[in-house]
């Protein structure tokens, strides 16, 4: 038995290169998406990791740990060994509302983390049941206002996109309604088509094949231009509402004290996916922004980080039950 | 007529290319092998085999996806049958009268009739979707959260009829799934509940965790104990099909279980996971000899086994004409289609058609598949069970810590299960049942989720269940199922209630 | 209407049929109460558990025969060279097929400063 371990030993270490000394990155790297699998932030993580395994010649994995509003992923991210071996996709939830959200939050987004650099942000679109009467923004804003508690928003539980976006546009619009949780963006959805609740806010990768069909109504969407995927919806600036500018973006962190020279390796990575032309379109054909580029490095998404970290607590911290 | 042949035509032409088959089979193999392993679900294995699809055009891909999906009920009941670890929610049932009639040589004919009316249910499930998948949607919508509390408790009705021995008992095991169900982040206000500062438990206990440590670890311990209750390996192997008898007592359950799931299944609120128990209560109160029912009834097999297929056939419903994912692993195809870059919504139909007849026809095809799989296996499955206990056990403990840690990557979860594994060890000496239990646990969450929702609606109103014509309807039955189930046990007098 | 509303209903329905299964016992007699051996639960447990705290840290090479090991051991009717064996090989065949065949990031093997697979 012992015999049999010491073999066992002795062959993988001749298997593997002695780590001290090799180039990083020697095997393959851990890419923690806090999210279950399928969701946008676990898309937009795998067509970027896929790109940056080629240009690092290891294969970036990707692990999905979620829990908690993502929280969960992102502490054990931000628990690991600072090796460059084990990176993370967080996003506006976890390095932006997070500390507003949950009180006894165990990391902190600004100071436990090495940024990397910005991804792709999604922008948010505000949509309402096919047969709400309000023409336009302005008059939606109104409509919300006046019905007070009468009316229904739906949002994916405490944290999500939907419910920190849609608290920014409550709050702007100084809207009051009952808020309706559901376990996710799919059934929140479902009962928007059926009508059986008034609007919601969220991504707008989730919302475009509603929106093409009619089964729901968009009034505006988040951005500086129209989106090229639904180049008729407005945005908030055209819409008279531009104090509503929010994107939920996803960007790479590292474990706070990673060597300069591995940052510079995987920030390198990640700028060359970002600037690949099949890279890109993939993720454009998401519907994702790529126009915050001045975050896509690491001094620019520390930048984005503090800010983001402030304003969701402003927002959020009175709207707290 | 003619346009749903033409439609069946175009999506016989895209699946039948020798790419698209050879996708499909390798989807339904791994589906098998995955919903035979405990813990490795279908939606870990999607997962990692995502990467793998981005090469293959949208179509193949999906195609072979779903294979995974569908195959994966087929495997779950497998371990089901064998080994009483129910792999997949749906297969909860299948360990009552399916592992009883493994412990009396009977494993062959449980396998071959759950694969039979598997590929029975799973040809009306695709019939259906073919035929009336853009009414349904109509149906889909027409649920809203009073509708769905109401079939939640309409379903912890039928789990009193799952009972097998005292119905008070049982109804303790159910409402103790219902609470367990509530321990983690609560969904409306972010508090959390029951969890005693146990990071693990955030998010809720996973149905894996709870499936592996009630019937897994515990099954092993109850083993462990006593020579004679391990009369799986003394057995002789016995038939490895279905016989005549066999066949003619299965016809009615596949019949009414294939309906009864497909119906279920359309149902975006995951109403699929209903479909076995249901067909379950249903033949228990069809059969002339209910109190037979969890020591080996092959209807007990048939009907739900039935029922789970179909659903897992319309489930795929609500994602297609409608894009909106009713469960996590249409969740997780809403995410691979959309790396492939089509996003299913309603549009899906008109603009996709290719895609969208193409899958359907696949899907039948794999069913097809996974009876040719399935049948040959069952002979090597059966022979499984002559391996000695003293080295079966170890080898299940191994594949469950893997199955558990795979969950979510955490150890934190193979230590909850062992936990658990010791309480349902001792609620089992005790005369509690696990599988009343785990219906309570699934139908809690969504329970609890919708009341809350319908009565947040209704502004605190009551009424709104009543007043609502399905809703209504609803509780009516699940009222009527209650009472049917338990005067003929109270007339049967006291002694023979409350006690096993 | 809170997070308590539910969860406290049916802590109640639950201490109910509790009681109400208590005073039963009283005036009926059941099945007379079977042995309570503990060396099977005890060791399975502690296997799992074993399993649980190597899994991170040293792989699934340690941690898949510690649990198979240890755990078979709750058995009276162990073999231990056979069990030895069978561990091992079971081990072998599921690291091949959890790790590579169905790709799942479980680590294999750790030896700190050494070995990461």
């Amino acid at each position: 038995m012992e015999r049999l371990i010491a073999v066992a030993v002795l062959v993988a270490a001749a298997l593997t290169t002695s780590p001290a000394l090799a180039a990083w990155p020697e095997r393959p790297i851990t890419m923690i998406v806090p999210f279950a699998a399928g969701g946008p932030t676990d898309v937009v993580a795998r067509i970027v990791a896929e790109n940056m395994s080629r240009s690092l010649g290891q294969q970036v994995v990707i692990e999905n740990v979620a829990g908690a509003g993502g929280t969960t992923g992102i502490l054990r991210a931000a628990q690991a060994a600072p090796d460059g071996y084990t990176i993370a996709m967080g996003h506006m939830g976890t390095h932006g509302a997070a500390p507003a959200v949950y009180p006894d939050l165990k990391y902190d987004p600004v100071k436990d983390f090495q940024p990397i650099g910005l991804a792709a942000g999604t922008p948010i679109v505000i949509v309402t049941r096919k047969d709400f009467p309000a023409k336009d923004l302005r008059a939606l804003v109104a409509a919300i206002k006046a019905g007070g508690e009468k009316l229904n928003e739906a949002h994916a539980g405490v944290g999500s996109v939907s419910f920190t976006t849609c608290s920014l546009f409550n709050s702007l619009a100084g809207a009051r309604p009952t808020r309706v949780v559901y376990r996710g963006t799919g059934p929140a959805l479902n009962d928007l088509v059926a009508s059986q609740v008034d609007y919601m806010c969220d991504q707008i990768v989730n919302l475009v094949p509603q929106i093409q069909a009619g089964t729901i109504k968009a009034y505006a969407v988040a951005l500086p231009e129209r989106s090229p995927a639904l180049p008729d919806v407005p945005t908030t600036t055209e819409a008279g509402l531009p104090e509503f500018q929010v994107t939920a973006w996803n960007a790479v962190f590292a474990p706070k004290g990673t060597s300069p020279e591995v940052v510079k390796k995987l920030s390198d990575a990640l700028l060359k996916a970002l600037a690949d032309a099949g890279t890109r379109k993939r993720l454009l054909d998401l519907g994702a922004d790529l126009s915050l580029t001045w975050a896509q490095t690491p001094g620019g998404l520390q930048k984005l980080v503090e800010s983001e970290v402030k304003r969701w607590n402003k927002v959020l911290k009175p709207a707290a039950k | 007529m003619e346009a749903f042949l033409d439609h069946l035509a175009l999506g016989f032409t895209v699946a039948f290319t020798a790419q698209n088959l050879g996708l499909a089979f390798i989807g339904c193999l791994i589906g098998t092998l995955v919903g035979v392993l405990p813990g490795i679900g279908p939606i870990a294995t999607i997962t990692m085999l995502l990467p793998i699809t981005f090469g293959i055009e949208p179509v193949g891909a999906i195609i072979m996806l779903a294979g995974i999906y569908y195959g994966a009920q087929y495997g779950g009941s497998t371990t089901a049958i064998l080994v009483n670890i129910p792999g997949e929610v749906t297969s909860v049932v299948t360990t009552l009268d399916g592992h009883q009639m493994a412990r009396q040589g009977r494993a062959g004919v449980a396998l071959g009739i759950s694969a039979l009316g598997s590929f029975f249910a799973g040809t009306v499930g695709t019939l259906m979707v073919a035929a009336v998948a853009v009414p349904l949607t109509r149906l889909a919508l027409l649920f809203g959260a009073a509708e769905y509390t109401a079939l939640m408790v309409a379903g912890l009705a039928f789990a009193v009829v799952l009972a097998r021995g005292s119905i008070l008992r049982a109804v303790a095991m159910i409402g103790l799934g219902v609470l367990l169900s509530t321990i983690g982040t609560d969904l409306d206000t972010g508090v959390e509940r029951m969890t005693h500062g146990v990071a693990s438990l955030a998010d809720g206990l996973d149905f894996a965790v709870l499936a592996m440590g009630l019937f897994g670890f515990a099954e092993v311990l109850r083993n462990l104990e006593a020579v004679e209750r391990r009369d799986v390996v003394s057995q002789p192997i016995g038939r490895l099909l279905p016989t005549r008898e066999d066949l003619a007592r299965s016809i009615g359950p596949v019949l009414r279980g294939s309906v009864v799931g497909a119906i279920l299944g359309v149902l975006p609120g995951n109403g699929a996971v209903l479909g076995p128990f249901a067909s379950y209560a249903l033949e228990k109160r069809l059969s002339r000899t209910p109190e037979r029912f969890g020591t080996g009834m092959i209807e007990g097999v048939a009907g739900p086994e039935s029922a789970n297929n179909a659903g897992a056939q319309t489930s795929f419903v609500p994602l297609l004409a409608l894009g909106i994912p009713p469960n996590a692993v249409m969740a997780l195809m809403v995410g691979a289609m959309t790396i492939h870059g089509v996003v299913p919504g309603p549009l899906v139909m008109t603009r996709n058609p290719s895609l969208f007849w193409g899958v359907i026809a696949s899907m039948w095809i794999g069913n097809l598949m996974l009876l040719v799989i399935n049948l040959p296996l069952v002979g090597l499955w059966v022979r499984f069970l002559a391996v000695p206990y003293r080295l079966m056990f170890p080898a299940i403990l191994l594949f469950c810590c893997i199955g558990i840690y795979s969950v979510n990557s955490s150890p934190g979860d193979v230590v909850v299960t062992a936990g658990l594994g010791l309480a349902g060890w001792a609620a089992s000496k005790l005369g509690f049942e696990g599988a009343p239990l785990l219906l309570g646990f699934v139908l809690g969450r969504l329970l609890e989720e919708n009341l809350r929702r319908a009565l947040v609606l209704s502004r605190g109103d009551l009424a709104t269940f009543v007043e609502r014509p399905i809703s209504a309807g609803l509780l009516a039955v699940a009222l009527l199922v209650v009472v049917v189930a338990v005067v003929p046990a109270i007339r049967r007098g006291r002694n023979e209630v409350f006690t096993t | 209407m809170g997070p308590g509303m539910l969860p406290r209903t049916v802590a109640t329905g639950i201490g109910l049929a509790g009681l109400a299964i208590c005073a039963l016992a009283f005036l009926k007699d059941g099945p007379a109460l079977g042995r309570w051996p503990l060396r099977g639960p005890v060791v399975v447990t502690l296997a799992v558990i074993g399993f649980a705290l190597t899994i991170r840290t040293f792989g699934l090479a340690v941690a898949g025969p510690l649990v198979m090991i240890v755990g078979g051991a709750a058995s009276p009717e162990s073999r231990p060279r056979e069990l030895v064996v069978f561990a091992l090989v079971m081990t072998a065949l599921a690291i091949g097929l959890f790790r590579y065949l169905l790709s799942l990031p479980i680590p294999v093997l750790i030896v700190p400063g050494l070995v990461t697979i």
